[in-house]
């Protein structure tokens, strides 16, 4: 049942909520675990059914491990001077202006709300004649009707409620920005049709992720789905792990062998880093598509191959074509006229605090961590009734006051989330992993340590300091323009010479990590971004541009970016 | 909306409609509880430092306080409180007549249309 907290300088919203909406439950004030209905306080003027100003809301959202899921918030609010917002009025002296104050006083709360509570959906009852400026935000909601009756409030609730409840469907969370939008858009007609699908983005954006877990469960395909990351197959396997080979065919093939053509036979294919496949395995590709059958290295016997296929690549496939290193028929082939792109982190900023509060979660519970958080557990006295499930992030005000006991509550500032999304992600959902699996172990560790000092109880919050945020976001992390990524480099006939920031404080990790990105830029223009040749002086003759292609993805480098920074 | 409107409809009219909507389109009998609401939207308002008062008492207020207007709808909107504070106190008598109180409570909402469009005109 969805809960509600109705912030109104008067009872008459909750009360009607209560006596004509039984379908929300709200949150009150008194702490009392039996809804209003019943309470026998109900008719002896109890002033705790709802928040009347901010103070009270604050204080009744302290009290809650876990956030209502909705805000109802009047705009007009009939209080006391001293009951409003903001504390210091001497922008607001004179009695037109309290009256002013008093009658936009519920922009004043949704603006410490979002301060405070930036994952809390707010519903703000207004009027279509209202004048004043809406306030911008993916989790503010309107109602532009004006409630007189239930009704009116209960169709506003649910509508807000159920644009909420839109951004997550199934496995992924959708958010509410325009490029996720279109691309489940697009999602809902193409993984109904059989055409080959193509995904293009950036590393670490989910595609593969995308093609595995909705793609293919929706396209109602009744054979396997079988996954192959181009990239990570020596260039010299290729050929059989796609096609398949006869024994004997070549050293070591020492028993027949399908290929994931034929294994994906009347399921799906999905070819992850498809631009990294060389011409000569991009015209067998073809074939391979154009006829449905397959021959085995080797073999003579045609077998069938029709899965249906999603490729996926961080590179731009036309730029490949024009520079003649991708086909243009395979390139047409992959349907690129309704190719899907994914966006990448620093284009979802309006979803960053769930995005950080799921990957939080999700580290939590992940298998890695587990002996972490059983030394945790282990370590200090936590009730029989530990609920993992019931863990919680809480981003903006911590509530350690009456946080639950039975429960994990992870807590992280505003200003961390400040920095997180001022952050540019070049690794994308893979680098947010990776920062919520850190930001975990070190807050645990932490936590660990300062109770080998004395302390036997559990910390109600396990916080993520600011410091230790900025720690693990690294050089990175600082704001800086886009493209704005040539180092303080120099290639001379001597010898290649890097210079580097060290800041205090980063982890080793972090500062070799950005030594090899700066020596990797530096090369990359040192050489024309030739690849080939970055790969021989890299790894040695012989070596594969997929190689330095790889290190440079795993390392948030963007060839299209480091490209167009040349350019 | 002029300030003067936006309270009046705040602190009064919302207050005592809602109820009544609410009771009018209901699709069962109304029970206790939906009349004592009806009687609290209009016996039970409060002012800006929180006292209680019926909705005469706050219009007598509020009056004082309006912009120039004619007297005429200023007395319509005052005559129409008083009809629906009657015919809500009368719900005491004979519960019988919760329809035909919660027209009347129905009709202050039509009365601040008439002073919102008059304060507009002037």
């Amino acid at each position: 049942m969805p809960r509600l907290l109705v912030i109104d300088d008067r009872d008459q919203t909750v009360e009607m909520v209560h006596r004509h909406l039984p379908q929300f439950e709200t949150l009150t004030r008194c702490g009392r675990t039996i809804p209003c209905q019943v309470c026998e306080e109900r008719d002896r003027g109890c002033t705790l059914k709802c928040a009347h100003d901010y103070r009270e809301a604050a204080e009744a959202l302290s009290r809650q491990a876990q956030l209502p899921d909705l805000v109802v918030l009047d705009l007009h609010f009939a209080l006391p001077e001293e009951r409003l917002l903001p504390e210091d009025k001497s922008q607001h002296q004179g009695r037109r202006a309290l009256e002013e104050l008093r009658r936009k006083q519920g922009l004043h709360i949704l603006e410490r709300l979002r301060r405070d509570y930036p994952t809390l959906p707010v519903v703000l009852l207004t009027t279509t004649d209202a004048d004043f400026e809406k306030p911008q935000g993916p989790l503010v909601y309107f109602c532009e009707n004006e409630v007189v009756d239930s009704r009116t409030l209960a169709a506003e609730i649910t509508r807000a409620l159920d644009l909420q409840h839109a951004s997550q469907e199934g496995p992924v969370f959708w958010g509410r920005g325009a490029g996720m939008a279109s691309l489940r858009r697009q999602i809902g007609v193409l993984s109904r049709s059989p055409l080959p699908v193509l995904i293009e983005g950036e590393t670490g954006t989910g595609k593969s992720y995308l093609a595995e877990n909705v793609l293919h469960p929706r396209s109602g395909a009744k054979g396997p789905l079988v996954v192959t990351d181009l990239s990570t197959i020596p260039s010299t396997l290729l050929p059989a792990h796609l096609f398949g080979a006869r024994r004997g065919s070549y050293t070591g093939a020492v028993e027949d062998q399908p290929g994931v053509f034929e294994q994906a036979h009347g399921g799906t294919l999905f070819l992850d880093e498809i631009g990294n496949l060389d011409l000569d395995l991009q015209r067998q590709l073809l074939l391979v598509l154009e006829r449905g059958a397959v021959t085995r290295l080797g073999d003579v016997r045609q077998r069938p191959a029709a899965p249906r296929l999603i490729a996926a690549t961080n590179l731009d496939l036309q730029q490949l074509v024009r520079e003649g290193r991708f086909r243009h028929d395979l390139y047409m082939r992959l349907n690129p006229a309704t190719r899907l792109r994914v966006p990448p982190l620093r284009e979802r900023r309006e979803d960053l605090p769930d995005l950080v509060r799921f990957a939080l979660l999700d580290a939590l519970r992940s298998e890695p961590l587990r002996p972490l958080v059983r030394a945790y557990l282990a370590r200090f006295p936590t009730p029989d009734d530990f609920r993992e499930d019931a863990s919680a992030v809480v981003i903006g005000k911590p509530q350690a006051s009456r946080a639950r006991r039975d429960a994990f509550t992870v807590f992280l500032s505003t200003a961390a989330l400040q920095r997180l999304a001022a952050h540019d992600w070049p690794g994308n959902h893979r680098e947010l992993k990776l920062f919520a699996s850190n930001a975990l172990v070190f807050a645990l560790a932490q936590h660990l340590d300062a109770a080998a000092g004395g302390r036997d109880r559990a910390p109600a919050v396990l916080s993520v300091p600011d410091q230790l945020v900025d720690q693990l976001l690294g050089s990175e992390g600082a704001p800086r323009s886009r493209g704005d990524r040539r180092p303080a480099s120099a290639v001379t006939e001597l010898g290649r010479r890097i210079e580097v920031t060290v800041k205090a404080g980063h982890s080793f990790a972090d500062i070799s990590a950005d030594v090899e990105r700066q020596y990797l830029i530096a090369l990359f223009q040192a050489l024309d971004g030739d690849l080939d040749r970055m790969a021989r002086e890299l790894f040695g003759p012989g070596a594969s541009r997929r190689k330095v292609h790889l290190r440079m993805n795993q390392l948030g480098l963007r060839l299209r970016e480091l490209r167009g920074a040349q350019a | 909306m002029h300030p003067w409107l936006s309270r009046l409809r705040h602190d009064l009219v919302k207050r005592a409609v809602w109820p009544a909507r609410d009771l009018r389109g209901a699709s069962r009998e109304p029970q206790p509880g939906d009349l004592a609401q009806l009687q609290r939207g209009l016996f039970d308002l409060r002012d800006d430092a929180g006292h209680a008062l019926p909705a005469s008492a706050l219009w007598e207020r509020l009056r004082a306080e309006a912009p120039p207007l004619p007297a005429a709808p200023l007395d319509a909107f005052g005559a129409a409180i008083q009809q629906a504070e009657r015919a809500v106190a009368g719900l005491a008598g004979d519960p019988r007549t919760w329809l035909a109180a919660a027209e009347a409570v129905l009709r202050i909402e039509q009365a601040f249309a008439d002073l919102a469009r008059t304060l507009e005109e002037e």
